[in-house]
């Protein structure tokens, strides 16, 4: 009887798992790899949304706050500005009003603007114009546009302890977009030129 | 019949026998090579977004201290003309006029915004400086020139890498 030459025997049972805990390994390696590789990409994509909504964010707000002339009252989650003496009355008109509120619970920050189509009233630059916008606001007067989004903390503040000598407005932020959280500040001027001439 | 010595030492080297060291290092070097290929292109992609956040720190900085330094009025109060700081202007909160902010600067950890506060963490890596200079630009279809001051800012990081501004001011007619 021939024996078998030990060339053309069978792997044994030892060599078959080796072999398959080796190739496991290899599988795995490259899994964690290819993982590796996915995070990267999105952490890279995390980059580009967070400079991205900076970059909208601070454009966005810059762009509402410059073309005003007065901050009229501010709090904690509120800024009501007066645009621009339109009318040259030097007094602040519905039209000439602008409000940016923060929603804590939306994560928004909202713009209004009265619409143009609205009759006119005059204010007088003593009333509160936190409650004659909140007022207008729930009459649908001032009709609100989302200006910014992600937003989970907002604090406005300014360069003068009398809001009506303000030149300076800053807003200072936490956008949340992707998995990011960051903090932004937006500094503008307003035009307190305007009124001198 | 006797085994032939020939064949006998041939069957032996086609036999499975492990890998040789060089098989181990050329296999080797290539694994590495796929390695750190993709893991380039990692680093590479995670780069590039920080250098893009970085540089939107930069910019609206510059923007930021542009805004306040432009706030201020062309001409003093007080009537003071030298570019730089006036008697007793110790802070940026004090300055009353344009040139005020000439010479002024900011080193990396130490910003604050124009209401008194500190800024937050992502700018305090950057230092930040202004100069205020007599300017003036020529109109051609005006046939003169229009005097003035020329605000730079300059918004620097750790690196070195910098963001400039600059904006021109005219005087005022009156």
């Amino acid at each position: 009887m021939r024996r078998p030459s030990p060339c053309r025997r069978g792997l044994t049972l030892v060599e078959l798992l080796l072999a398959s805990a080796g190739a496991a390994l290899v599988a795995a390696a490259a899994l964690a790899v290819l993982g590796v590789a996915q995070y990267g990409e999105e952490d890279a994509h995390d980059y580009r949304t967070l400079v991205a909504s900076r970059k909208a964010a601070h454009a966005r707000l810059t762009a509402s706050l410059r073309e005003c002339r007065q901050v009229l009252a501010f709090g904690a989650d509120y800024m009501v500005l007066w645009r621009s003496d339109l009318d040259g009355d030097d007094t602040p008109d519905l039209l000439e009003l602008r409000r940016l509120s923060y929603d804590a619970a939306a994560d928004t920050i909202t713009l209004y603007d009265a619409d143009p189509s609205a009759t006119d009233v005059s204010y007088a630059l003593t009333d509160n114009f936190q409650t004659v916008t909140d007022g207008l606001i729930t009459a649908g007067t001032m009709t609100g546009r989302t200006w910014v989004t992600e937003v989970d903390a907002f604090t406005p503040t300014l360069d003068d302890a009398t809001a009506a000598d303000a030149a300076v407005v800053v807003l200072t932020l936490r956008i949340t977009p992707g998995a990011f959280d960051d903090w932004l500040v937006v500094e503008s001027r307003l035009r307190t030129d305007e009124g001198s001439s | 019949m006797a085994p032939d010595p020939i064949a006998f030492a041939a069957r032996r080297r086609g036999r499975p026998h492990g890998f040789t060291l060089l098989e181990v290092l050329i296999g080797s070097v290539i694994l590495a090579a796929i390695v750190l290929t993709i893991g380039g292109s990692i680093t590479a992609g995670q780069q590039q977004g920080l250098s893009g956040l970085e540089q939107a720190y930069r910019m609206e900085l510059v923007e930021n201290t542009a805004d306040r330094v432009l706030a201020l009025p062309y001409n003093d109060p007080e009537g003071d003309t030298a570019a730089g700081p006036d008697t007793g202007e110790t802070t940026a909160l004090l300055f009353d006029a344009l040139d005020d902010y000439h010479g002024w600067s900011e080193s990396a950890g130490s910003l604050t915004t124009s209401a008194g506060a500190a800024l937050p963490t992502p700018y305090q890596g950057l230092s930040r400086s202004v100069t205020v200079a007599d300017a003036s630009v020529s109109v051609a279809t005006m046939g003169g020139s229009i005097a003035g001051k020329e605000v730079t800012v300059t918004v620097t990081d750790a690196d070195g890498v910098s963001a400039v501004v600059r904006r021109f001011v005219a005087e005022p007619s009156s």
